[in-house]
């Protein structure tokens, strides 16, 4: 069966990894093998260095695996200790899935939110378009008329 | 020849009718008209009769505050006494054509009016002073005849409701002409210029709180707080009358009492807010008849806030974490951090896989593009 080495920078909790280095040989598995967590054992290549390869993909298992380790068995043999990515692997069925989720917040976007907070309040000032003058205005208020007796 | 009237008057549509009469009271002519504030209106050009007499009737809603008449061309004299007869000014004027060419004599009149609606109480009369004419009314002495023929010194100041100061200028469209101040009977001598209306209208200004995220992060935990100036009271504004949209603010002025109405709109027809406050101070004067005035001090407040002003108070946020809002949905064109609180997940994944699948939502996934 086919398997593809590569090499990749993101973390575990990545869906949608960016994978390089591509590398495809071609092995058996044991019959034992644990399709989630298997051990592949891999002649020395002169032109590949195992050590290069974090991240791996079996068609045919149709799973993506992190590296978790690299081993030397001797001068020419290796065994890549492997590990299903579950994200990766199952990522379509994850993507379509309903779900309540909570995403980076960005405009028109409302709800609830979750936020880390410094514990400083911000205070800004919003100024009306007048600025009221000042003046010595008195209002003289008379009644008008005569009053009688006066 | 050419003369030119100058007419007061308050109020809006046909606020005034000039009638011209003969000599014998038959009404040659008429004009009815609205005449703006500042603008001119011009008796059109006619064969006028021999010794009229002009008599400047204001209309329903209006209020004639002064006539006079000046002779801009020295040809005749008006002699003008313009007195105020049941209620009209009326005077005497020979609006006789001074023909020595055969042309019509042309007269002119000025009229202006006043604008807005009259909320003057017919009772009383107000004016607009400074604290020059103030001085200058404080100086005028006050006597009159008693019925044994000497003279005595009266205080007319019963004539007074209040003597209010403002803080801020009176708006200049509730301002009328100058007048000279009469109390009851007594001629001041002192010209001010009187105030339309008791009840004057005066724009704050409007307010629209910029910076906006235009998501949740505008209300989350934030408060909108209005402050207006000479007013003490602040007020919260909730944060859905403030968000898009353009807060404007109005005073209601009694000038009787300095009490303001504060109202407060955010472009709807209604308002969002309105409240009664305090301005002003009562100058203390010394009425006829009362032993002491009580200081009622200021009732506003002199803060040196001269324009309202939105307080917009938010807690500040780590820039560098994620902030968040809750969605419901599938994670189709979801990009970035995302934490996933419940998922009916539809897999093919084992217990093992699926178990580890729903760890790794909860604590938070990035999902790159």
């Amino acid at each position: 069966m086919l398997l593809t080495l590569y090499k990749t920078l993101d973390g575990d909790n990545v869906i949608n990894k960016v994978l390089t280095n591509s590398e495809n040989f071609t092995i058996n598995l044991k019959s034992d093998t644990d399709i989630r967590s298997p051990e592949i054992v891999l002649k020395t290549v002169s032109s590949v260095d195992y050590k290069d390869y974090n991240y791996c993909h079996i068609p045919e298992l149709n799973r993506f695996y992190f590296i978790r380790e690299t081993v030397i068995l001797n001068n020419t043999v290796f065994k890549l200790i492997c590990e299903t990515d579950c994200l990766e692997t199952f990522k379509s069925d994850i993507i379509s899935s309903n779900c309540y989720y909570m995403k980076e917040i960005s405009a028109g976007e409302y709800g609830e939110v979750k936020v880390n907070k410094t514990g400083n309040q911000l205070v800004y000032n919003y100024i009306s378009s007048i600025e009221m003058v000042e003046s010595d205005n008195v209002i003289l208020s008379l009644l008008k008329g005569k009053v009688y007796g006066s | 020849m050419a003369a030119n009237i100058d007419v007061f008057f308050v109020e809006g549509e046909n606020n005034f009718a000039i009638d011209i009469m003969e000599w014998d009271g038959y009404v040659y002519g008429a004009v009815l008209g609205t005449i703006p504030l500042g603008e001119n209106f011009n008796l059109v050009e006619g064969d006028y009769p021999n010794n009229s007499r002009l008599v400047v009737k204001p209309n329903p809603g209006a209020e004639v505050l002064g006539v006079s008449v000046s002779d801009n061309t020295q040809s005749w004299d008006p002699g003008l006494g313009f007195s105020l007869v049941a209620g009209f000014y009326s005077a005497g004027i020979n609006l006789a054509p001074y023909s020595t060419n055969g042309e019509l004599a042309t007269i002119t009149a000025d009229v202006i009016g006043g604008s807005g609606p009259v909320t003057l109480s017919p009772f009383n009369v107000l004016f607009l002073l400074n604290n020059e004419k103030l001085v200058k009314l404080s100086e005028v002495d006050i006597y009159r005849n008693t019925s044994g023929g000497s003279t005595e010194r009266v205080n007319e100041s019963e004539y007074v409701i209040n003597l209010l100061s403002i803080p801020f200028e009176f708006p200049a469209e509730a301002i009328g002409p100058d007048v000279e101040i009469d109390m009851g009977s007594l001629s001041t001598g002192v010209i001010a210029p009187r105030i339309n209306a008791d009840i004057v209208t005066i724009q704050v200004g409007d307010i629209t709180v910029g910076d906006l995220k235009n998501n949740s992060l505008d209300f989350y935990e934030t408060t909108y707080e209005l402050f207006l100036p000479f007013v003490s009271e602040s007020i919260q504004l909730d944060y859905f009358d403030v968000i898009d949209k353009t807060i404007s603010i109005q005073y209601v002025l009694d000038c009787y009492t300095g009490d303001v109405t504060v109202n407060i709109s955010n472009g709807g027809e209604e308002l969002i807010s309105s409240f009664k406050a305090e301005t002003g101070r009562e100058i203390p004067i010394q009425l006829f008849g009362e032993a002491s005035r009580q200081l009622t001090g200021f009732k506003g407040l002199y803060n040196d806030v001269k324009s309202a002003f939105i307080r917009k108070t938010s807690p500040e946020l780590v820039e560098s974490s994620y902030n968040l809002v809750s969605k419901n949905g599938n994670l189709t064109n979801v990009f970035g951090y995302v934490e996933v609180e419940n998922i009916n997940l539809k897999t093919s994944a084992n217990l093992v896989e699926k178990t580890e699948i729903l760890s790794l939502l909860l604590n938070g996934i990035y999902i790159n593009e």
